[in-house]
């Protein structure tokens, strides 16, 4: 028999459309590895779990990505990403540029220009 | 959004662009002790995009230097902020209406008993806790939620600056919200920390400079 999911379990998305401020060049493993060390060390192990984070893509030429989060865990992501300073020892600013439900509109309207 | 509390147009003009990127519609030149009209002027002319805002910071050490900064500035500046380094020095700066905000606030009951008599607003700088790891930061959070509790019990107006030192220390104003959140403020009173109360303060002084406001609660509506 096949497990279906009632549309009301699903879990709703939310996808941030971010860019990096700075003059360093990251790549994709330093952006996760910043934005994971970020999570847990302002909410620790059992809050990063709930926010179910997981970068989409990354632009390393033009520094710009998408991470998807739980739409609960929202505001909660966009604090962590406020509170990222440095990636390898290097100034930089995570500047969140819109959050949106599907990675369409989100790439639409946040990361064109 | 406005930022009130930052030092990048006296200390890195050249990265002054980034505002825009950041959703900074106006931005204080933060003068230290001094002010210089001439410089403020030139910046006014030269960022015509930005709405900046005039702005005295007095680091008082003395209960003494509040008074002696107010009476000297307050007509020639829209902003007066004192940084208290001493707590008489703080307790002197929530006294004065003429004061607008205290910068860095951690007050105590007292004083802020008479910030919201004399409706002085209390200044969070997110820098403080951006530079900060572990045991400090935690600590900071923890005044913060104290100061916010006197806050919400005196109904005092609450204001968010970022404290920017260069472009690394801005934040957009839907980050600093979230940021906020994160550190206690409730969704309402973190909105109102970061876009109205800092557009009203800016309003409120220049209507009393152009003697729209005559004096507290005073407004000439027709002449």
């Amino acid at each position: 028999m096949k497990f279906k999911v009632k549309a009301s379990q699903k879990e709703n998305w939310r996808y941030i459309a971010f860019e990096l401020v700075g003059t360093g060049i990251f790549s994709e493993q330093d952006i996760v590895k910043a934005v994971t060390g970020a999570n847990l060390r302002l909410y620790g192990e059992v809050g990063t779990s709930e926010e179910n984070l997981w970068i989409i893509e990354f632009d390393s030429e033009k520094q710009r990505g998408i991470i998807r989060c739980s739409h609960k865990a929202q505001q909660k992501v966009l604090a962590a990403l406020t509170a990222i300073t440095k990636i390898n020892e290097q100034d930089v600013v995570i500047n969140v540029r819109g959050v949106s439900g599907t990675i369409r509109k989100c790439k639409e309207k946040y990361l064109k220009t | 959004m406005y930022d009130l509390h930052n030092f990048i147009l006296t200390r890195k003009e050249e990265q002054a662009s980034y505002f825009q990127k950041f959703g900074i519609r106006g931005a204080s030149v933060v003068f230290e002790n001094n002010f210089d009209f001439r410089k403020f002027r030139e910046l006014r002319e030269r960022y015509k995009n930005l709405d900046l805002v005039s702005a005295v910071e007095v680091v008082a050490e003395r209960k003494g230097e509040v008074k002696n900064a107010v009476d000297r500035f307050r007509n020639q500046v829209d902003l007066i902020i004192v940084n208290a380094q001493d707590t008489r020095a703080m307790r002197a700066a929530s006294e004065h209406s003429e004061v607008d905000f205290i910068a860095r606030a951690f007050v105590d009951q007292t004083a802020a008993r008479d910030c919201a008599k004399n409706n002085v607003a209390l200044e969070f700088d997110i820098a403080d806790f951006l530079g900060t790891y572990g045991m400090k930061r935690a600590t900071l959070i923890s005044k913060l939620q104290f100061n916010l509790g006197l806050a919400r019990k005196y109904k005092i107006p609450i204001i968010l600056g970022s404290g920017a030192q260069n472009v690394y220390g801005l934040r957009n104003a839907m980050q600093l919200i979230a940021f906020v959140e994160s550190l206690g403020f409730r969704h309402e009173e973190a909105k109102a920390a970061v876009l109205k109360t800092p557009f009203k303060i800016v309003r409120k002084n220049r209507e009393r400079r152009k003697e729209i406001e005559v004096m507290e609660g005073v407004r000439i509506v027709k002449e």
